[in-house]
């Protein structure tokens, strides 16, 4: 049976949040946990817009888990960084070249969240996109937990974490 | 340390800073005593196989390489007190062309940032290049940058740094850098292979072949060559038959400028050789053309003449 429930989860939000926002200086929040089981097919439908992708294997089942962050989330973070007036454009449909450092600041620390959280994972790789990553079959049901990113109050768009729905 | 080199370990003190000197000083009070016998051995063994300067690591000096593996670059300019600029002071020394490409291609905060980091000379002399359009985006966030010394901002100074002073990674700087090693392969093709291919591409995609072409160096453009470099490639080719039927069918310009560089004997080798190329067909052309190429690039390669595709550009 699955090791990670929604209460591990929780915690793991609460360590990451944590850790970002001490590195990159900002207030950065995950709120209204919610979590659902879904045909991964049906997780791609719903999900077209560009994400940041960090993929891992829950080492005990060898069993894939995807960490997916919204581009707007990430260039929220990086306008958070360099300015105090954060209003700059969020939909790019690239991430520009400090983008992507910022992107792969955010994920060193979701390993490290993990372990803190006695969640024995491994890194795999990220990617920028989501259709560069398949970490399950089309017709697999996988249970994604999504948080919602927040800066200061702000709302700017969705972490979700993917895994196979019986691990 | 003063066992090996008298005095040096003075010098290294007077760069550090007092809490390196305290340190050191402790630590010398601390360490535990080895007889000099049993050190001597060591540390002339380390001075012979890292320490002189004849040895070469990876490029550097051991005694470069030990120091740079050892600290970070922060670590080294507060350890040996090196005077060091501002934070992100090293953009006031990278090109305009290159942090202009850079600033085009970033979010408008972070090229803000950055372009709150130059001197104001500098801003007016890199905004001055930024389409209207952008400047006025990244314009509107120039008062709210905000300073965040961390060490994630150390980090991305270190990165940033290597980015604009050494890396090409543009979809833009890879298709030129793609264009100029085709162009390299196109130059060695035989003609007909190379103007089949190109009448391909003037079909398909005009812009790109003029780009291979610009980037080419053909036999026509040695009429741009410098006297010095001329003559240097007579001397290379040596064999006025393969000149001369290089030559054949060439315009006047490039048999003179040919000409006005041979020496006494050259030009006596050439005007009989010239009597023998009656018979050259133009595949024998090609080839001697393409040779002469081949030893122009391995003058080239040598430093020998001038950068050959630097001449050409210059030249458009």
């Amino acid at each position: 049976m699955s090791d990670i429930d929604e209460e591990k989860v929780r915690n793991w939000g609460l360590t990451f949040s944590d850790l970002i926002s001490t590195k990159l200086k900002t207030n950065i929040n995950f709120k209204n946990l919610a979590g659902e089981e879904v045909i991964y097919s049906e997780f791609i439908t719903k999900n077209q817009q560009s994400k940041w992708i960090s993929l891992y294997e829950e080492t005990e089942n060898q069993q894939s888990m995807i960490i997916t962050i919204d581009y707007k989330a990430i260039i929220a973070c990086t306008n958070h960084f360099f300015s105090t007036n954060s209003s700059g454009e969020l939909d790019h449909a690239h991430l520009s070249f400090t983008e992507e450092f910022i992107a792969q600041e955010v994920c060193n620390e979701i390993l490290q969240s993990f372990t803190d959280n006695n969640i024995a994972a491994k890194f795999i790789r990220n990617e920028p996109e989501l259709n560069l990553v398949h970490p399950f079959h089309e017709d697999e049901s996988i249970t994604v937990y999504t948080y919602e990113w927040t800066i200061g109050s702000k709302n700017f768009g969705a972490l979700n974490l993917c895994h196979s729905h019986v691990l | 340390m003063d066992f090996e080199h008298p005095g040096l370990s003075t010098k290294i003190i007077k760069l550090f800073r007092s809490n390196h000197i305290k340190d050191t000083i402790d630590t010398i009070e601390n360490i535990s005593k080895v007889n000099i016998d049993k050190t001597r051995g060591c540390l002339i063994e380390f001075h012979e196989n890292f320490m002189s300067s004849e040895n070469l690591f990876g490029g550097k000096t051991t005694s470069s390489h030990i120091i740079e593996t050892a600290f970070t670059e922060k670590e080294k300019r507060t350890i040996f007190n090196i005077d060091t600029e501002e934070p992100f002071g090293f953009i006031n020394h990278v090109s305009i062309p290159k942090i202009k490409e850079f600033l085009i291609s970033e979010n408008e905060i972070v090229a803000a940032f950055i372009l709150n980091k130059c001197t104001e000379e500098r801003m007016l002399e890199i905004t001055k290049t930024l389409p209207s359009d952008k400047l006025r985006l990244i314009v509107q966030h120039l008062i709210s940058i905000k300073n965040n010394p961390c060490e994630t901002m150390d980090k991305y100074e270190e990165i940033i740094k290597e980015k604009l002073f050494i890396g090409e990674t543009s979809d833009q700087s890879k298709n030129k850098i793609q264009i100029q090693k085709a162009s390299s392969v196109f130059e060695t093709l035989p003609k007909d292979v190379r103007m089949s291919i190109f009448s391909e591409l003037e079909n398909s995609d005009p812009e790109t072949l003029a780009q291979i072409k610009s980037e080419m160096f053909m036999f026509e453009d040695i009429l741009m060559l410098e006297d010095v470099d001329m003559q240097n490639l007579i001397f290379e080719i040596k064999d006025m038959e393969v000149l001369a039927t290089a030559l054949k069918n060439s315009n006047s310009d490039l048999v003179d400028r040919f000409k006005a560089n041979f020496s006494e004997r050259f030009e006596m080798q050439f005007n009989s050789a010239v009597e023998s190329t009656a018979e050259v067909d133009d595949e024998a052309i090609d080839k001697a053309q393409y040779n002469i190429i081949r030893a122009l690039r391995e003058l080239e390669k040598n430093d020998r003449v001038t950068n050959l595709k630097q001449l050409k550009r210059s030249q458009q």
